[in-house]
């Protein structure tokens, strides 16, 4: 077995040469590219070691032809596939994690004030559109949260996370959802309310509303799952969040 | 399996060059055929990762859970009984 000193090793110049090499046969996410690029830089450095007037460029070469175009293909296509169960173990993990005994009580109460809240708007209509402002908020958090995120990995050239591709999928999926069945619950309740008298649909109204709290109470629970799975996820490449 | 079992951690090239030595260089296993494999052993909870800075570039070590040293005693048996049972077909008499 080789055992390589610091002297014998690849420049951070020559390994950045060698994530664009892996970038040119199509592995563009940091989290598949550094093992590729590390077993590639392995196989430079022993190269070398055999030959020691082989310059880098020529080890690259040698190094890349034994890597075949369709074995990248392979791995990437293996790597996505673990990532995407591993991804979704995680958020369900995540997600019952975030369910707590406290957090279970809240929602209790929460759905108890949903269920007598539209008597008490039928009373007030300050009581409405603070209900409107409440039930926005978790949405313009998420929206700052993630435009803060964006511009974060952005800023940073490795934040390109193949598993924070695989993770936002599954939440682009849940969020449309829960928004979907947001607006139409309130276009419902608008319907509602104009074609019918406020005495005979007060149990509909109130269903409808626990509904709403319900799709709120999931829509935190997603914005958390994603702040937990982010950490994990610079715990686990903090390279790519540097 | 067996190789992680004995050695505790190795990364991808390591066991590729290892699996070549003790072969004598009569089996090679490509990447494209190793790291598949890892990854799915890793989606089983046969193995985890960890990651290291080596130098100026990252590393990932991969060991056995203890599911996985679990499974990799069951498969080695297996495998023992297998070739016990070739071994009957291929040649009878020295058994």
């Amino acid at each position: 077995m080789l055992i390589l000193h610091w002297y014998d090793m690849l420049t951070a110049e020559q390994i950045n040469d060698i994530t664009f090499y892996c970038y040119t046969m199509g592995v563009d996410c940091y989290d598949v590219q550094l093992e590729l690029v590390d077993h590639l830089a392995d196989m430079i450095e022993a190269l070398q070691m055999e030959q020691q007037d082989l310059n880098f460029k020529d080890a690259l070469e040698i190094a890349g032809k034994q890597f075949s175009e369709a074995e990248f293909k392979k791995i990437v296509k293996s790597k996505k596939k673990q990532l995407r169960k591993r991804v979704s173990r995680l958020i369900e993990k995540e997600f019952l994690d975030f369910f707590t005994v406290p957090k279970i009580v809240l929602t209790a109460t929460l759905l108890f004030s949903a269920w007598i809240l539209p008597s008490l708007m039928a009373e007030s209509k300050m009581i409405g559109m603070g209900l409107m402002v409440l039930m926005m908020a978790p949405y313009v958090y998420y929206y700052w949260f993630y435009r803060k995120e964006l511009k974060l990995i952005a800023e940073d050239r490795k934040g390109n996370l193949l598993c924070l591709k695989v993770r936002s999928k599954y939440e682009i999926v849940a969020i449309l959802t829960a928004s979907f069945l947001n607006l139409f619950l309130n276009v419902f309740r608008s319907i509602f309310d104009i074609h019918f008298s406020a005495s005979n649909h007060s149990f509909i109204l109130r269903i409808i509303f626990l509904m709403g709290v319900m799709l709120e109470i999931l829509f935190i629970a997603i914005i958390f799952v994603r702040v937990a799975f982010n950490e994990k996820m610079k715990t686990q490449y903090p390279n790519a969040f540097a | 399996m067996r190789l992680l079992k004995d050695n505790g951690r190795m990364y991808g090239y390591q066991i590729t060059q290892l699996v070549k030595e003790l072969t004598k260089g009569e089996l090679q296993i490509t990447e494209g055929a190793l790291y598949p494999l890892l990854h799915r052993l890793e989606e089983q909870g046969i193995v985890e990762t960890e990651m290291e800075n080596i130098g100026n570039r990252v590393r990932k070590y991969y060991t056995l859970t203890k599911a996985g040293k679990k499974q990799t005693s069951l498969a080695m048996e297996e495998l023992k009984t297998f070739m016990q049972s070739l071994q009957l077909i291929v040649n009878p008499t020295l058994v």
